[in-house]
């Protein structure tokens, strides 16, 4: 191996290694959830809720639609055209193990990640 | 989900210092992610499935051990034939046919003769609070079945005639016996007889360590794969506010909730829930918020938070005191949590506009 060539893995590895011992840290303090978004049983979208996002306008059948708003503190369902709303009445969710389910419109937004204090479920 | 990050970082400073050997700091960039990435896969063995087409729920199964894919199918097929029998929704379940069938003895599978003596038996140990022939009642409130219409207080009061579950009796092997009239409604009771069938078909198959999220029913079977407890926090119990109020410790053993902000509707400004006081047939109105029974016991805990919510603290707490096997949580209007014997002590708080009493 080339002098060089030395210098050059220490110059990529001590940054990489800040960079993933930075992150690390960071994805630990937010929780690092994933918003996992499944219509009629197949998985469709995987959002990171630090990350933010846009709106996720959803179209179910031939006039069901669903809206899914992000938000820094939780992701919520902003709109539904379903009869029931009461994934739209259910609230803002942010724990991982929680759940939006619009059932008439075979709808699930289920967290994943790893929770803060540790918690393996939720009951309800 | 930090990698590809870390991939663009390794390979923009490959490409600031390319007057160097190009060709191995783009390998060592690789080889970095490579290594990162294998450090940051799920716990060892652990499979997860969700479903939102059975029970009129979303049913999560989580597998710590490394089992068949075969055993979650056999797993959600007979939660399909659970609500294929015990559905009131359907016409041509078991129990619709029984409901159809009433004045006379009808003969039912092994399964449901076992759970409607479960449920008569919890029945009367809660004294009617929990009452499985509330059937003409819950009727009246549901509307394809969605509990959603307010009945009039005549057509209420001619319905509470149909109810109370003395009038089921077990005249012979596998019959079930009913006055002219009566109907049974075990949709409370068929996701946690869900839940105990698929823990009994998990342990028949050697799993040591899974979670079950039956919509918000909990089991845990055995202790984390690290051999620790696991830790379940209870929702805070109001419409719309999903944090939660507190945590438990538990392995082997259920987390049953009922509470009031589940299922409801409002009309003129008045707030209907779905959990029936079986003595006035309108929405139990008593001081608590909600009612977690913990329990080995599944049907027994999903039958006695349903009847604890009905009766209310005082005589909830007395309800379950005298039962071995049973510990619960209890949650007030007052936003006051008590727990029992068992509990105390080993209740975590973690919602601060709750109190924890008596721990």
């Amino acid at each position: 191996m080339k002098k060089a060539d030395f210098f050059i893995i220490l110059i990529i590895l001590l940054p990489a290694l800040a960079g993933a011992a930075f992150l690390y840290v960071k994805n630990n303090h937010h929780e690092n959830i994933v918003a996992e978004i499944y219509i009629a049983g197949g998985l469709n979208y995987q959002i990171p809720l630090s990350a933010g996002h846009d709106d996720i306008l959803i179209h179910t059948g031939e006039e069901g639609y669903n809206i899914l708003r992000f938000e820094a503190d939780g992701v919520y369902m902003a709109e539904a055209n379903c009869k029931s709303q009461t994934c739209v009445l259910s609230g803002k969710f942010s724990y991982p193990g929680q759940m939006i389910a619009c059932l008439p419109h075979r709808i699930l937004v289920r967290l994943t990640g790893k929770a803060e204090g540790g918690i393996d479920a939720i009951a309800y | 989900m930090f990698l590809p990050s870390l991939l663009i970082i390794c390979y923009n400073l490959c490409m600031q210092k390319s007057n160097f050997s190009f060709a191995t700091t783009k390998l060592i960039a690789i080889f970095l992610s490579v290594c990162l990435l294998s450090g940051c896969t799920k716990p060892a063995g652990l499979t997860s499935v969700t479903r939102d087409d059975l029970l009129g729920t979303a049913i999560t199964i989580s597998i710590y051990d490394n089992v068949p894919d075969r055993l979650f199918a056999q797993c959600f097929d007979e939660i399909a034939a659970i609500e294929a029998r015990m559905s009131v929704n359907r016409k041509d379940s078991e129990i619709s046919l029984l409901n159809e069938n009433t004045g006379g003895a009808f003969l039912v599978s092994d399964n449901i003769y076992a759970l409607l003596q479960r449920a008569v038996y919890f029945s009367g140990v809660s004294g009617g609070a929990f009452d499985i022939s509330i059937g003409p009642v819950m009727e009246l409130w549901r509307k394809d079945g969605h509990f959603e219409t307010l009945p009039s207080p005549k057509e209420i009061n001619e319905k509470l005639a149909y109810v109370g579950y003395e009038a089921i009796t077990f005249p012979g092997s596998n019959m079930v016996s009913m006055e002219q009239g009566m109907r049974l409604d075990l949709g409370a009771f068929a996701k946690g007889h869900a839940l105990e069938v698929v823990r009994d078909i998990l342990l028949e198959n050697g799993v040591r360590h899974a979670l079950l999220d039956f919509g918000g029913d909990i089991y845990t079977i055995g202790e984390k794969p690290d051999g620790s407890n696991w830790r379940v926090a209870i929702k805070t119990p109001i419409v719309g506010d999903n944090s939660l109020v507190c945590v438990i410790e538990v392995s082997d053993l259920c987390v049953m909730t009922s509470g009031g902000y589940e299922r409801y509707f409002e009309q003129d400004g008045i707030y209907y829930h779905h959990i029936l006081n079986p003595a006035t047939g309108y929405p139990a109105a008593s001081d608590l918020l909600s009612v977690t029974v913990i329990s080995a016991e599944i049907t027994g805990a999903d039958a006695l938070s349903t009847a604890g919510f009905v009766l209310g603290l005082e005589q909830g707490m007395i309800m379950i005191d005298k039962l071995e096997g049973y510990e619960a949580i209890f949650i007030t209007s007052a936003k006051e949590i008590y727990v029992t014997a068992g509990l105390k002590g080993k209740t975590t708080l973690l919602n601060t506009g709750f109190q924890l009493k008596g721990n």
